[in-house]
């Protein structure tokens, strides 16, 4: 059904290879995944398996891929894209409807269906993929995993042949993963072929037959999907392993451990917190408002930054938290996972102050949140990098401006620590997503903190640099101030967590 | 996860039930009367009666964030024409109504902009323009760019807020303004870096669906509302009003 031949491809404005001389094939009904570091190729390749180029990404294309005799680049994207769907890695990006139901009519009237056929499968689609309760529902407030499923039911309500996913577990809890790996094998059984490209084999397990791993714009392994469990290929090639990962009991996933990296960051110096590592907490334990917490028998959580009968809702929201109860020690590293849209993200935004609870207390060694005490850390790195190298990045955050060679020499120390020395020089905002991703941690981890909260800081990270960061997180807790991790990345919660708060599974 | 999502981008919403026909209409005219007007009072006054008709199509919140926008944008116009000023001295004798008459304009076809921007549902809006028959060259970009819309409002919240973790207690006027190329580099580098990725991953989306100029998206108009035909009527008022203020100043020699 797909073949591939000898394919190469360079972006546009750019001398180096994206791809070189790739070749593979898929039949219908396989399934493939797509693995291999982040910048290895994988999204590219999905480009231009989906059309995009080089008629829309323009770049120069040698070698053919050919979809049921049609070949890629002698067509257009709409005429390609009868064959194959892609989704990209932020569903958010891909609508253009308000709301679910109208995002699958207007696939189905680009493709020239309207009409009660439209509107019948639309129902089919909505029915299959469980989303009849929200077909009225605005699009943007969906949470991840079912924005994930409105983009699958409009690009799969036409029947393509061939369904492309750029890395679809980067912003679903593991729950929501199950469902979509459920969704895909019924659509599997369907006839269609699936390429997945994902820096979490886990939850393909049972979903993907075949392996090639790229590196380098090369395939540089392919082989079945059971061929993952070789570690020394894993830690050649940067992957993750495909074992599901351990549910936080704070032991260290198998065939993973810690490495040592360079660098130190800077000592907290006079802004240590006063009270910690500190006495436990009245009621230290998390409860009241519905969080579950696992941490290493024996250990007692030291109360320093202290949440006390939280409630908090949005504005025409419902409650979020209802009388929420919970403590977090300095120099600990905890862990806060839980379904998408259940607050994790709120939670963290309420410790460090940028939302004021409704009623209950958020207190500081007795003093207020407030951002003045605590660094976050957001998920989308495009804002929040402003300077004109990835060096002066750093600098303004370690020394706000002022120059000098300390600072400067501190600033490559902790650029190395995340593997980004050698990219000192570049423009921040022309890296790779996983790049700019420890970029913003780096800068996170620069100024002296009581609180450092990170949401989703391996969501995109390949295997390599997951154990980076996880490393970084464990060293900056030792520092001195509480680290909040807010994560789906169960890998990570073993790496690195001291503590781990769960909030309530209530369904999707 | 998406605590950030604050802007309301509910299509189909808003407190007066307007056809996209009508919005659209509303938004042409008031477009081509704030061209046509030149006093800037009698601007002000349409400018005052668009501003009634944003403030019931659109939440306040939403409001105010697209006119500190705006605002910005009209600072740095200002500036810009102070510079030049410096170095062709003949532009800072040019009249008051001349700096100011453009301002007025953009906040016309701002209020105008907004409702049909987040009110309205992009099949809907395609379907509209196709019974308008217009070209496909035209009804494309156009959908695209008021699908756009909401996602610069949404970057703006999110860029508001990273400045003010990263810059913690320097969030003061009196720092933005001692600091201005910090202040151009934290905040107007993201955007318009967001800007143009945004723009890009739409063109794409649109791309990836399929979506082209000469796509037939069918559909019947209903009839005009109530409500449509009193937005009209009061549109009409609006414009009837500023043009008679416009000739009454002109009459005065105030024009």
């Amino acid at each position: 059904m797909l073949r591939v031949e000898s394919l190469s491809y360079r972006h546009a404005h750019s001398n180096r290879q994206a791809l070189r001389d790739v070749s593979f094939s898929l039949a219908e009904g396989e399934s493939l995944l797509l693995a291999g570091r982040s910048g290895s190729g994988k999204s590219t390749l999905l480009s231009i398996l989906a059309g995009l180029a080089p008629h829309f990404l323009k770049g120069a294309l040698d070698g053919r891929a050919e979809l049921d005799g049609l070949e890629a680049g002698a067509v257009g994207v709409a005429e390609w894209g009868k064959g194959a769907r892609l989704m990209l890695q932020n569903p958010e990006a891909q609508f253009l409807a308000g709301t679910v139901e109208e995002e699958i009519l207007l696939t189905l009237r680009c493709r020239g269906v309207t009409g009660p056929e439209a509107d019948g499968i639309a129902g089919d689609r909505l029915h299959a993929l469980g989303l009849a309760p929200l077909k009225g529902h605005s699009v943007f407030k969906l949470s991840e995993g079912q924005k994930q499923k409105a983009v699958l039911a409009a690009l799969t309500a036409l029947r393509p042949r061939l369904l492309l996913l750029d890395e679809p577990s980067a912003n679903l809890d593991p729950v929501f993963l199950d469902g979509l790996r459920e969704v895909l094998l019924r659509l599997q059984g369907e006839g269609l072929a699936l390429i997945v490209a994902d820096h979490r084999p886990y939850w393909l397990r049972g979903l993907c037959q075949r392996l090639v791993v790229l590196d380098g714009g090369e395939i540089a392994f392919e082989g079945r999907f059971a061929d993952l469990g070789d570690p020394e290929m894993r830690a050649r090639l940067g992957l993750r392993s495909p074992e599901q990962p351990r549910p936080p009991g704070l032991g260290k996933p198998d065939g993973l451990a810690l490495p040592t990296f360079p660098g130190t960051f800077p000592e907290p110096g006079g802004d240590r917190p006063t009270g910690g590592p500190a006495t436990p907490a009245p009621g230290a334990a998390a409860g009241g408002g519905g969080a579950k917490e696992d941490g290493p028998p024996g250990s007692k959580p030291n109360g320093a930054i202290r949440v006390e009968n939280l409630h908090f809702s949005y504005p025409s929201g419902p409650e979020l938290f209802g009388g929420l109860s919970l403590s977090l020690a300095y120099g600990e590293v905890t862990a806060l996972t839980g379904p998408s849209g259940r607050g994790k993200t709120t939670l963290a935004r309420l410790l460090c102050g940028l939302e004021k609870p409704s009623r209950g207390a958020i207190t500081y060694d007795g003093e207020p949140a407030s951002l003045e005490l605590a660094q976050v850390v957001l998920q989308n790195a495009d804002h929040q990098l402003y300077m004109p190298t990835v060096l002066s990045e750093v600098i303004l955050a370690l020394g706000l401006g002022r120059r000098g060679p300390s600072i400067e020499a501190a600033a490559m120390e902790l650029l190395a620590a995340f593997g980004l020395d050698g990219l000192a020089g570049r423009h921040p905002q022309s890296l790779s997503g996983g790049e700019k991703q420890r970029l913003v941690v780096a800068v996170g981890l620069a100024r002296p903190t009581r609180l450092l909260a990170l949401d989703e800081p391996t969501s995109g990270l390949d295997g390599h640099n997951l154990l980076l960061m996880a490393s970084q997180i464990a060293k900056a807790a030792k520092a001195g101030p509480a680290v909040l991790v807010v994560t789906h990345d169960l890998e990570l919660v073993g790496l690195c967590a001291d503590r781990h708060l769960e909030l309530p599974i209530t369904g999707a | 996860m998406r605590a950030l999502s604050r802007i309301d981008q509910h299509r189909g919403a808003g407190r007066l039930r307007l056809r996209p026909e009508t919005r659209l209409l509303l938004m042409v005219a008031a477009s081509v009367s704030s061209l046509a007007l030149g006093a800037p009072r009698a601007l002000a006054l349409l400018l005052a009666f668009s501003m009634l008709y944003a403030a019931a199509e659109t939440r306040p919140r939403t409001l105010l964030m697209a006119y500190a926008f705006m605002g910005l944008m009209c600072a740095m116009s200002l500036a810009c024409v102070w510079l030049l000023g410096s170095i062709f001295p003949p532009m800072r004798d040019a009249p008051l109504s001349m700096a100011i008459s453009p301002f007025l304009r953009l906040g016309v076809s701002l209020n105008a902009l907004l409702p049909l921007a987040l009110n309205s549902r992009l099949t809907d809006l395609a379907m509209a323009l196709g019974r308008l028959r217009l070209p496909g060259i035209v009804r494309l970009p156009l959908m695209v760019t008021i699908r756009f819309i909401p996602t610069i409002l949404n970057d703006l919240v999110q860029l508001r807020e990273v400045v003010g973790i990263r810059f913690r207690g320097r969030r003061g006027l009196l720092f933005w303004l001692r600091h201005p190329i910090t202040w151009w580099r934290v905040f107007f580098q993201p955007l318009i870096v967001r800007l143009i990725r945004s723009a890009d991953e739409l063109a794409m989306a649109s791309e990836l669906k399929g979506l082209e100029p000469d796509t037939d998206f069918g559909g019947h108009p209903g009839p005009f509302s109530a409500d449509d035909r009193l937005a009209m009527l009061m549109a009409a008022l609006a414009i009837g009003l500023s043009a008679a203020a416009e000739m009454a100043l002109r009459g005065l020699g105030h024009a």
